[in-house]
């Protein structure tokens, strides 16, 4: 000690001498903080802690220290995400001294938003993925959650369709529901948002998706928290996982102002192909000659052979463009100790391939932050998103959907009059025609007052609101639907939802290794929504928004006849909820964190009113032991597990109890109906979660990644049937199912090559989960509807199960179909009782590959998406390639039985059901005929992109100036030939979208696009 | 360290309110829809009982039913639909193999039931019922027994296939009970409908507002004992309905489906404008001004009806779609849909009456005052005709009156029964694909459920 003492004495001398050797002579330190592409790192630190002295580098990256004394001086370079640089500079007088920063491969420093707060990727024990805000910009996906496919292990996105706006699925860890939602909970900036994609219901064929108004230029981040130690803190909603979004905030720094501007073009990224006019008819003939007629067939659509040989309309060409998307945003971003802000403004437009469709967006963001005293911080956050999404029909709605099934390449689009022809479909004449607007004005604003009367004590006090105005308005013209007048509906829905937050922190440090956190926090959130429960309909000369005088009148009717029904508060649900966490750690090695909550909703029955989950999590760092430290080979090891119990609680409020709603009167006088069968008992689905993970860092980060295992058991997974149907109902709400959902993921992360000017990065994620229905209490597996897909549930698979008979081919000799029945014998009587389990909905294996190259300024990045195994089930091949009715022919059919010897794969046409012996109806031609291998890969991003010499962007007068092109979905490889393999498509409910995603029925086809822009900074 | 203590007291009281509103006010955790009635609230009093009977009859006049699947259904199982267009769920009734899938048939199933339930519901809550208990008793009666009727027609072969009838009929749901029950004979299920409609005969008040009355108890008893051929009965309820002379002949065919309705209707489904209009389903599959419809006759059938003074081939298009037939009966935006009317009780009467061999001048009559109309006073049955000629006379126009109103199936199972096969298409009237399969719901839920074969007819 004494040593030491005399040490610092001396040392303390030493500099007063040296400081008077210096005598007055002033100098001053000027200079850069660069990254390594020799952009400027605005906000980096620079210090020299010898002399208590510091600053922060201006937006330019600009540094300036003055009235130091010549000498040497040691610098301490930091900058967040960056590894800092010690650095010696000898001062003389006026010195210049520019630094370049290496990011930080794998910063253990990192700062990870976890619920309610946030930590340190060093402290998190739980298992969370951060994808920046930057990944989900690269490219225009139809809404901001589908950028996250390929980028997180264990997260499975399925995107939505071609469809502007179109919301996709999203699967953390798997599945543990069956008629519940299945989703995620999404969180922004704290409140649990309304992501329900059923507020529209299927109308038109299409999903409306709440998260398309969320403008991923202002986000910052987004967690994905997959197991309990990190999804444990959402309690009853936390079991499908939490995807925290957290948008930008003002930095430290001078302002800054962000500009990017992208254009693009888009096209569908895959095509069924169908045969034309003149070669249905051609097969139309066939099966009319094979089912033993004479003479011409009979056509569809009132059109004699004459007519339709002159047709060969090209209805996917009529309906179909070439689609145009523009994004532009702006952010002004500032920061000083006592105020930070940060303010955007975005428009967007993308005109999708399918004529007619839409989606724009313009919104505003403003994030502040003030500090009046040290003690007091607010937070202020508002953005205020409006979408416009331009509809069209699709699938079994029309449009598209027709295209590919009733809209027969023998129909005039137009009669020899000019007018529409009308006597079959004609998607042309919907599309264009029909005035369909769905307008969402979305709020979501928050404030935060915290205050930290003591050191290592936080108090917060947030409040948070999530507001949606829902404008839908549609109008058909007289001409559409061939009645005298026009008609007009709307559907306008508010959704208001807010909560309030009280939390406390406070950190406890004992020694230099003990360290205690504490968290303790109430909330509570409201959700419900205002609408005309029956909408607004009537005749009208145009959408009710323009014709103010038919709306009144429809409004006037409305009223007259009791059918006008504004709710206020439907489908109200509260959640009142306690929580706490407490995480401990030891000597930077050691992290344990213990947490719970206890969930009170509206949504649960009196005999189950509230839920408590609890969850522990720990974590060591294996590479901070002695055994390891000098390790050459393992420069990061760290171990963690978690288990506890999370739940979810995704199903529709006042199911409890049976419910009755006012209808519209029956001659003159009110009604009231019964809804639903009441559950008292009814509850969240509950989830026992356990994870080890093993996060890992070779050759000094070289190569890094991460490996977990998971085990999650479901109970009480909510059915919504089992009732027999003479009851007079279909469906009610019980905790009934057992789910297992089990998997392991890996990400890997290596740097290829690295020298001074080229650089090849490359991360691979690849998941793997087994799911599979354990029990379904004391219902069988047929008291489950299927999806509306041909899917369904069997104890001991996987949820979604293709249930169906086996094909075994065709009868060289008649040229009918052989089945297999349910004991594997051939027959060649078609039976639903010989249906059997062939395959699964459920990929096994999902992820993706990104590589980037980087070469000075120039940056290659590509990324593949994939999923392997799983069946794919073409619920439209049954009518397109089945018996030949109204509905187009796919060009597969060529591959069939003609004449006795032939060898094919699908057998001789008819135009009868009755051909197939034991076949009801075209829509029971289910059977493993249309079951396809569902594995695809496909180049999801290829994006090129330069930075241009920053020297030259300050001679424009800008700090950073990118330019790029990126394209989307150019590739795919898959082996199913009708359309595209990954596939989202409309839902009727939940259950239908945990059931039968991959599943395709006329689904549009994604989007495939090329865009190129440019970003600055000034 | 600087304390503010105002503002450390101002969060711990906010953090209090949070906190004690997330738990100790239990109000705040029964946040039920703010649109939904609970039971008590619903159905407290008489006001609500009856107007939860008044939900009862959306589903009777709603797509399930009269709104147009049941007549939908029936007529294209029967004979005189041309269904060669017909495919999917409906090529499946048209051939005559339905199978246990099928949303169309499924939703017309669990929707026929949902007005049993909410009879049920009023039946078991008649305590609150005070000055009205009996008339509203008799309409939960009458609807009960009405969709068990239209249930057994579609879903068991009719009565008589059995010389006891106890042959399998369809689950009979008397409670509100949400459990699964097994199928009743089709004897007991016949037995159930009439004792409900006696108990509503008895109840139900002379006139009641466009809502079942005593008359419309009684016409359904005719028309259920006629499908039972139990003609005694069945002409004596026709007789007493008839004989009431409340419901007199529509002087045209427009008014049978219009908004302002018949004089002949006993019972049936009021349209009020933006509120409740019936029939949408029968303006989806029969309208024929604005396209062709799905459903097109035969060119047997027109033979039948196009004839030179009958002035009801005038309710039916032939050139508008070359080579398609189709009705004109559904071609208005809005109108009500008679249920139980006077024609029907009239060829009832005289069918009856010559089976029974009695009457003979009353049924001759009845086919007359039907005949005057059909063909403009150029046709009629002479006095002194035989039961037989009555007999032959009341089919031939019971089946052009009636036509796409979904009766010609019934009509073929009824006489089926009494030993003659009248099925144009030249099936077994018993054959098993005669009657639709129950939806894999009920056997999914219930594994002692016994379903219905399958085929064999065509």
């Amino acid at each position: 000690m004494k040593v030491f003492y005399l040490k610092k004495h001396y040392l303390l001398v030493l500099l007063v001498l040296i400081a008077l050797g210096a005598n007055a002579q002033t100098g001053s330190l000027v200079g850069k903080v660069l990254d390594e592409a020799g952009l400027p790192l605005p906000g980096a630190s620079v210090q020299i802690k010898s002399l208590s002295r510091n600053t922060l580098t201006n937006a330019d990256g600009t540094y300036k220290i003055v009235g130091l004394s010549n000498g040497t001086v040691s610098l301490l370079i930091s900058y967040v995400g960056y590894q800092p640089k010690q650095e010696s500079v000898k001062i003389n007088g006026s010195t210049v001294a520019n630094f370049s920063l290496k990011p930080e491969d794998q910063s253990l420093n990192e700062v990870v938003v976890v619920g309610y707060g946030t930590q340190t990727r060093r402290e998190v024990t739980g298992s969370i993925s951060k994808v920046t805000g930057d990944k989900l910009t690269a490219i225009p996906t139809p809404s901001f959650e589908a950028g996250l496919q390929g980028q997180a292990p264990g997260v499975q996105v399925t995107t939505g369709s071609g469809l502007a706006g179109s919301g996709s699925i999203i699967r953390i860890r798997g599945i543990g529901s069956i008629s519940a939602g299945g989703d995620p909970l999404y969180v922004i900036d704290g409140i649990p948002i309304t992501s329900d994609p059923f507020i529209g219901g299927n109308r038109g064929g299409m999903n409306q998706n709440p998260l398309a108004t969320i403008n991923a230029n202002d986000i910052e981040s987004v967690e994905v928290l997959k197991d309990a130690g990190a999804a444990g803190i959402y309690g009853s909603r936390g079991a499908n996982g939490v995807i925290l979004v957290t948008t930008k905030r003002g930095k430290l720094g001078r302002p800054t102002f962000n500009l990017s501007t992208k254009y693009g073009v888009s096209t569908y990224a895959n095509k069924p192909k169908f045969v034309n006019g003149p070669e249905w008819l051609q097969l139309r003939q066939e099966a009319w000659t094979n089912d033993g007629n004479i003479g011409l067939a009979p056509l569809p659509g009132g059109l004699t052979w004459a007519q339709a040989e002159q047709n060969n309309t090209d209805w996917w060409g009529l309906v179909t463009q070439t689609g145009h998307l523009n994004d532009q945003s702006v952010s002004f971003s500032q920061g000083t100790e006592k105020i930070k802000s940060f303010i955007s403004a975005n428009y967007s437009n993308n005109e999708s391939f399918l004529k007619g469709n839409a989606y724009e967006r313009y919104g505003f963001r403003s994030n502040f932050d003030i500090k009046p005293t040290s003690y007091f911080t607010t937070s202020i956050n508002v953005g205020y998103d409006r979408g416009t999404n331009k509809r069209v029909n699709a699938a079994w709605g029309g449009g598209l959907g027709e295209a590919m099934s009733t809209a027969l390449p023998i129909y005039p689009a137009f009669n020899p009059d000019g007018s529409y022809y009308n006597n079959a479909a004609n998607p042309l004449k919907n599309v264009d025609l029909l005035d369909w607007k769905t307008v969402t004005d979305r709020l979501i604003a928050g404030v935060t007052f915290e205050l930290k009367p003591v050191k290592n004590l936080s108090i917060k006090a947030i409040a948070n609101m999530d507001n949606m105005d829902v404008k839908e308005n549609q109008y058909q013209p007289a001409i559409l639907r061939n009645q005298s007048s026009g008609y007009a509906n709307a559907w306008p829905v508010k959704v208001l939802n807010h909560t309030f937050t009280g939390t406390v922190n406070y950190d406890l440090e004992f020694s230099n290794k003990h360290k205690l956190s504490f968290l303790v926090g109430a909330e509570n959130q409201e959700s419900y929504r205002n609408l005309y429960k029956d909408g607004i309909y009537g005749d009208a000369n145009g959408p009710f928004n323009k014709d103010t005088q038919s709306y009144d009148k429809a409004l006037a009717d409305q009223i007259k006849a009791n059918s006008l029904n504004y709710v206020l508060g439907a489908d109200r649900n509260t959640f009142a909820s306690l929580f706490s966490r407490i995480n401990y750690s030891y000597d930077n090695k050691y992290y344990l964190q213990v947490l719970a909550r206890r969930d009170g909703s509206s949504k649960f029955g009196p005999n189950n009113k509230y839920g408590f989950f609890p969850a522990a999590s720990a974590s060591w760092y294996i590479s901070q032991e002695n055994f390891l430290s000098d390790s050459k080979v393992i420069s990061n090891l760290k171990l963690r597990t978690s288990y506890g119990v999370v739940g979810s609680s995704n199903f529709p409020s006042g199911q409890y109890y049976s419910i009755f709603y006012q209808g519209k009167s029956y001659n003159g006088n009110g009604t009231v109906a019964p809804d639903n069968v009441e559950n008292p008992g009814l509850k969240w689905e509950e989830g026992r979660n356990f994870d080890i993970g093993l996060d890992f860092g070779l050759f000094n980060n070289r190569i890094s990644g991460e490996f977990s295992y998971y085990h999650k058991k479901t109970k009480g997974a909510l059915l919504d049937g089992g009732i027999s149907p003479s009851t007079g109902f279909l469906r009610g709400w019980v905790n009934v199912g057992e789910i297992l959902n089990e998997g392991v993921e890996l990400s890997l992360n290596t740097i290829n090559i690295q020298s001074d000017n080229f650089k090849w990065i490359t991360r691979l994620n690849i998941s793997k989960n087994r799911n599979e229905v354990v029990s379904l209490g004391d219902f069988s597996a047929d008291a489950v509807r299927g999806g509306t897909n041909d899917t369904r549930i069997s104890i001991g698979y996987p949820l979604g199960v293709n249930y169906l008979v086996r094909y075994k081919g065709v009868d060289p000799a008649d040229g009918l179909p052989i089945w297999l029945n349910k004991d594997g014998y051939e027959t060649k009587t078609f039976s639903l009782d010989d249906r059997i389990n062939t395959g699964q909905v459920l990929p096994d294996y999902v992820g993706g590959l990104t590589n980037t190259f980087s070469y000075k300024g120039f940056e290659l990045n590509t990324l593949f998406t994939f999923a392997i195994g799983g069946n794919l089930y073409d619920g439209s091949a049954k009518r397109q390639l089945g018996i030949v009715t109204d509905w187009n022919i796919r060009s597969d059919i060529s591959d069939r039985w003609q004449k006795p010897g032939d060898i094919a794969k699908f057998p001789r046409l008819t135009m009868s059901t009755g051909t197939y012996p034991g076949l009801s109806s075209e829509w029971q031609y289910n059977s493993t005929m249309f079951l396809y291998d569902a594995t695809f890969v496909r180049l999801r991003e290829v994006t090129l992109a330069y930075n241009l010499p920053a020297s030259f962007a300050n001679k424009l007068r800008l700090q950073t100036l990118k330019i790029f092109a990126s394209g989307m979905n150019l590739l795919t490889f898959s082996k199913y030939p009708g359309g595209d393999p990954e596939v989202a498509r409309d839902f009727e409910n939940n259950q239908d979208r945990n059931m039968s995603p991959n599943v395709t029925y006329l689904t549009t086809p994604q989007q495939k696009s090329v865009s190129v822009g440019l970003s600055t900074s000034f | 360290m600087k304390f503010n203590y105002k503002n450390i007291l101002k969060t711990v009281a906010i953090l209090a309110v949070l906190a004690g509103t997330g738990t100790g006010c239990k109000k705040y955790l029964d946040a039920p829809p703010q649109d939904a009635l609970n039971k008590e609230q619903a159905i407290g009093d008489e006001a609500g009982l009856t107007q939860v009977m008044n939900s009862a009859y959306q589903v009777v006049g709603g797509d399930a039913m009269f709104g147009g699947k049941i007549q939908a259904v029936n007529e294209m199982m029967a004979d005189q639909l041309n269904g060669t267009n017909l495919s999917g769920d409906f090529g499946e009734f048209y051939g005559r193999k339905s199978s246990i899938f099928g949303d169309y048939k499924r939703d017309m199933y669990v929707g026929m039931y949902q007005g049993v339930y909410r009879a049920n519901l009023v039946l078991e809550n008649l305590d609150k019922a005070t000055t009205t208990k009996d008339n509203i008793e008799g309409q939960a009666k009458f609807v009960r027994a009405l969709v068990h009727f239209e249930v057994v027609k579609l879903f068991a072969q009719p009565w008589g296939f059995t010389a006891d009838n106890s042959h399998l009929g369809i689950t009979i749901r008397l409670s509100t009970a949400v459990v699964t029950k097994n199928r009743s004979t089709v004897k007991q299920v016949y037995d159930q409908i009439i004792t409900d409609l006696k108990d509503a005969e008895n109840k139900l008040p002379d006139v009641n507002n466009g809502l079942p009355t005593k008359w419309a108890a009684k016409g359904l008893l005719a028309k259920v004992y006629f499908q039972m051929n139990d003609f005694q009965n069945a002409y004596n309820y026709a007789n007493q309905v008839i004989e009431s002379k409340k419901f007199t002949l529509d002087a045209t065919y427009a008014a049978r489906f219009t908004e302002t309705g018949s004089t002949e209707s006993i019972f049936q489904m009021i349209s009020t404008r933006g509120a409740f209009e019936p029939g949408a389903e029968l303006r989806n599959q029969f309208r024929s001004d604005n396209g062709l419809p799905n459903m097109r006759f035969t060119t047997a059938f027109y033979a039948m009806v196009n004839t030179p003074n009958d002035v009801r081939k005038t309710l039916f298009d032939v050139v508008k779609y070359p080579g398609n037939i189709v009705i004109t009966k559904y071609n208005k935006d809005r109108f009500n849909v008679p249920v139980i009317y006077l024609t029907q009780m009239k060829l009832i009467r005289a069918e009856a009456a010559a089976e029974n061999n009695a009457n003979l001048p009353v049924a001759i009559q009845d086919i007359n005052d039907i005949m005057n109309r059909a063909y403009a006073g150029t046709k009629s049955i002479p006095v002194g005709s035989t039961p037989a000629f009555i007999i032959t006379n009341a089919r031939f126009e019971r089946g052009l009156e009636l036509a796409g109103e979904g009766n010609r199936l019934s009509e073929i199972k009824r006489i089926g029964a009494k030993g003659e096969n009248i099925d144009k298409r030249g099936s077994v009237w018993n054959c098993p694909g005669f009657i639709l399969q129950f939806p894999q719901e009920e056997m999914g839920t219930n594994v002692n459920f016994q379903r219905n074969p399958e085929g064999n007819c065509f």
